[in-house]
């Protein structure tokens, strides 16, 4: 055995004191009385055993020599050899994934998860090593340490999760943890079935009950391609559980209720939704329904509907039926027609110049059709050959539902860009007959065509054209945001501003100040909710500040099937026995009890 | 500080009137003796016997009945008040002490006697009569009383109440009324002197004084008592449930000592030192009173 801190048994000199005292007290105090008589009359009558009589006083001295031995051994806080060989390596693995939240069970499965980790606590031994590791994006929360106290707290701390759980990955990573250690063991708590080897080092304590959940396991929503002024929902419905559930599911777009749609699922159905509405605004799309099941948490998802702004559009032309109809008939569009190009333009407005002689194209969005002269940007070179289209790009949003091929563009202009540009439709020699150029300040569409001569305005294609140049400016290619799953990890590509410092607000308020790039990567998303990206400007930067929504829901089956058989009790060899505190202790514990026998004893003497 | 001083004095003269005025005398009963004889108040009549003294024959009743009676008259006799005062070492307990309480006591009481025009007479006593104050009459004996009270000290051996009071009634003296002021820690007990008097027609009156120290002592754990009386020392330790069981021995000796009193039809008053002797005096007289 030896001594922690062998300076405790310095305490051992109170015995010196204490026996002094002793000493001292052997020497009656004298009191007189009238006389004996009554007092040897009541002494006779209770007469203590002579033995006890004669010892008591000797007694209570070595029962107070005995708690001093006791206390200065136990502050030497002694150690035993083998205690320090029994000494075992736990790593914990406590699943947070969002099934855990599920409150078939008192309060739910992740307060039991807890609870019957820090039970565990209670029974492993001071030299033992504990581990915490999460299954919801597998990490470790905690590295070995013997310390109680933080253990404790790392465990209490924990949050469960809206992410789907990674139990295995977060098993091999608590085994790689206790590998190398000496009587390393796993213990996992779970709602899930885990597969286990047999004599291997893990050990699973399952909750859970076969409570049925009804779900949204999926939420999309997107904007009309034909109507930019609609949109649609898409909703996923499962019913897992053996009986038929009747939902309302709302669905409300900005904090305004859109719709209730009632829904019957019978026993294990899955229904998938395709619902339609007409709204120009966009915001937070909401799907919800009260149902009193196991996992909340899947009762509601969100998604980001793409708003239609209002579009301000400066037409610099000599006059075009076509164009002036067609900008008219785009909803959202306000069309200002000048006969000269504004000076100073906001930068959202969309200017088009149609058959204009400005040869300083100015900055911005600015559409050109039918050039006249060369420009800052350009060259005129004459007329095209063969103003065929013959070959055009497929997969660019300018071209989304247009069709050029084999339309001719009669006295269609040759036009050859000052810096690389992108041709959307070129000629039979290869000529461009449509061009895009895109940069960190300007976005330039050019169309050298003749609206006049040409049949293009006469085609369906030529609204559908000005319609996607309109929201290609506007940057609202990508009219459907789709939502994210927890879990995942989102790679955003930010503005282009000159701030790095974005804030991350989580759907629970919380925020956390980011640093980043051109690119940021966001997650894993463990929270259900829409996450928010905000930049911090700066006052003098005079930036728009441009808001990064990522709707995020619990679309995973696996978790939202939360039904699952939990094992009868916790595995045996975990706990451990007497020796799971340390010597000191029980020390101490002697001596309290040493010190309730001499409080007995005193009251013998002292009450009777 | 003197014993019997002024102040004292006046609370004896004090007493002495309220006994007259108030109580008319019935502290002491000031009563007559039973004994026929030739007083002046008239008793009864009896038939006459040759030899009676002619002088006593009621002439009245002769001539008109013809009958021939004797006139008896009640004889007027002093009241002879006996005053024991116990003298042993267990006295001197308490602050005040008994034995100064005590001498107060038989101070006031002798007083009162003496104003009354009764005779008193003081026996201190310890194991035995260890000094006596004569029969006297008159209260220009009062100093004297008190000078011999004076020099009284509580330093006689352990009480012994029956040995002391057979000595006392082997002088034969005449009966009458005997007030004893002890505590009664006699360890053969009390009763058997009391017995005594009562047994030869003394009236007895018991004032048993007790210290509040004494019946709820404050002394705990390991201690050596000492006995005043004996000076033997007994180590003992002293627990709460043993003091419980000592106050309830002394209280039940309290009592019984009452019962024995009442039983016997004898006076009896039980006081603590802390109430001055001026008010045990008149509690005694009102007690007096209402039996009277």
């Amino acid at each position: 055995m030896q001594f922690a801190a062998p300076h405790g048994l310095y305490w051992l000199l109170l015995a010196l004191p204490i026996m002094g005292f002793f000493l001292l007290r052997q020497r009656r105090r004298r009191v007189a009385v009238p006389s004996v008589m009554f007092w040897e009359q009541v002494y006779e009558e209770d007469r203590p055993r002579w033995w006890w009589r004669r010892l008591r006083h000797l007694a209570s001295l070595l029962l107070q020599l005995l708690l001093l031995l006791l206390l200065a051994l136990a502050l030497a806080n002694p150690v035993f050899s083998w205690q320090a060989d029994q000494a075992r390596t736990v790593a914990l693995v406590i699943d947070n994934s969002a099934s855990m939240a599920a409150t078939d069970i008192a309060t739910s499965r992740f307060v039991w998860a807890k609870r019957e980790a820090l039970n565990l606590l209670d029974t492993l031994r001071e030299s033992d090593q504990v581990s915490v590791v999460t299954t919801a994006v597998p990490q470790v929360e905690l590295g070995l340490t013997g310390h109680r106290k933080t253990i404790r707290q790392t465990i209490q701390e924990l949050r469960c999760t809206d992410a789907p759980g990674q139990l295995e990955q977060a098993i091999v990573m608590a085994r790689r943890l206790v590998g190398g250690a000496q009587n390393g063991s796993v213990l996992v708590l779970t709602d899930q079935v885990v597969p286990l080897e047999e004599d291997s080092d893990v050990s699973v304590m399952t909750c859970g009950t076969n409570a049925g959940n009804v779900a949204i396991t999926q939420l999309q929503s997107r904007r009309n391609l034909d109507d930019r002024l609609g949109f649609q929902v898409f909703v996923e419905l499962s019913n897992f559980s053996d009986e038929s559930r009747q939902i309302q599911l709302e669905i409300s777009l900005g904090g305004n209720l859109l719709d209730v749609v009632p829904v019957e699922l019978v026993g294990e159905e899955q229904r998938r939704l395709i619902l339609d509405y007409n709204r120009p605004e966009g915001g937070e799309l909401i799907a919800t329904f009260e149902l009193e099941d196991a996992l909340a948490s899947d009762n509601r998802a969100v998604a980001i509907v793409t708003p239609v702004p209002p579009q301000q559009v400066v037409l610099v032309s000599p006059g075009s039926l076509f164009l002036e109809n067609v900008l008219a008939a785009i909803p959202r569009i306000e069309v200002v027609r000048r006969g000269d190009v504004p000076p100073q333009l906001p930068a959202s407005t969309i200017l088009i110049l149609h058959r204009t002689d400005v040869s300083e194209i100015p900055q911005g969005r600015v559409m050109v059709i039918d050039p006249v002269v060369d420009s800052n940007l350009w060259e005129m070179d004459g007329v095209v050959a063969d103003p065929i289209v013959v070959k055009q790009v497929e997969n660019s949003p300018l071209m989304t539902h247009v069709n050029l091929r084999d339309l001719t563009f009669p006295g269609a202009r040759r036009v050859r860009m000052n810096d690389p540009s992108e041709t959307l439709a070129e000629s039979l020699d290869g000529d461009p007959l449509y061009l895009a150029k895109q940069t960190s300040d300007r976005s330039l569409l050019v169309l050298p065509v003749d609206l006049e001569r040409s049949d293009l305005p006469l085609r369906t294609a030529f609204p559908i054209l000005v319609a996607n140049a309109i929201a290609w400016f506007q940057g609202l290619q990508g009219e459907m945001k789709s939502t994210v799953a927890t879990g995942e990890i989102r790679t955003l590509r930010l503005p282009q501003t000159a701030n790095r410092q974005w804030q991350l607000v989580r759907p629970d308020g919380t925020t956390r100040m980011l640093t980043v790039g051109e690119e940021l990567v966001v997650g894993p998303l463990d929270q259900c909710g829409l996450w928010m990206l905000e930049p911090q400007l700066g006052e003098s930067e005079g930036e728009v500040a441009t808001r990064i929504q990522i709707a995020c829901n619990l679309a995973d089956s696996n978790e939202s099937d939360v039904r699952t058989v939990a094992t009868e009790a916790s595995p045996a060899g975990f706990a451990g026995g007497w020796g799971t505190r340390p010597l000191w202790l029980y020390l101490v514990l002697l001596a309290v009890f040493g010190s309730a026998v001499e409080w007995y004893l005193y009251q013998r003497r002292w009450v009777g | 500080m003197p014993l019997f001083d002024s102040e004292f004095l006046n609370k004896l003269e004090y007493l002495s009137l309220i006994s007259k005025r108030v109580f008319r005398g019935q502290l002491l009963a000031q009563r007559r003796t039973t004994q026929l004889g030739t007083g002046v108040e008239f008793s009864e009549h009896r038939d006459y016997s040759p030899g009676d003294d002619l002088r006593y024959l009621d002439w009245n009743v002769l001539a008109r009945h013809n009958e021939v009676l004797l006139k008896r008259f009640q004889e007027e006799q002093d009241l002879h008040v006996y005053l024991f005062l116990d003298c042993s070492r267990s006295m001197s307990f308490g602050d005040p002490s008994k034995f100064d309480f005590a001498r107060q006591i038989i101070a006031a009481l002798a007083y009162v006697a003496l104003a009354d025009l009764d005779r008193i007479s003081i026996c201190a006593f310890a194991g035995e009569i260890v000094e006596t104050y004569p029969l006297t009459r008159g209260k220009d004996c009062v100093l004297s009383m008190l000078r011999f009270l004076e020099q009284l000290q509580p330093t006689g051996d352990r009480t012994h109440l029956k040995r002391s009071l057979d000595s006392f009634l082997h002088r034969q003296e005449r009966a009458g009324l005997a007030i004893v002021v002890s505590d009664l820690l006699d360890p053969d007990g009390f009763r058997e002197g009391v017995d005594r008097l009562r047994f030869h027609r003394y009236d007895p009156y018991l004032i048993h004084l007790y210290d509040t120290q004494e019946a709820n002592p404050q002394v705990l754990g390991d201690v050596e008592l000492v006995d005043r009386e004996t000076g033997l020392a007994k180590k003992i330790t002293v627990n709460e449930r043993l003091l419980k069981q000592y106050q309830q021995a002394f209280a039940q000796f309290l009592e019984s000592s009452r019962e024995y009193a009442a039983r016997h039809g004898m006076g009896y008053v039980q006081s603590s030192t802390e109430i001055p002797f001026d008010q045990l005096i008149l509690r005694m007289m009102r007690h007096s009173g209402t039996l009277a």
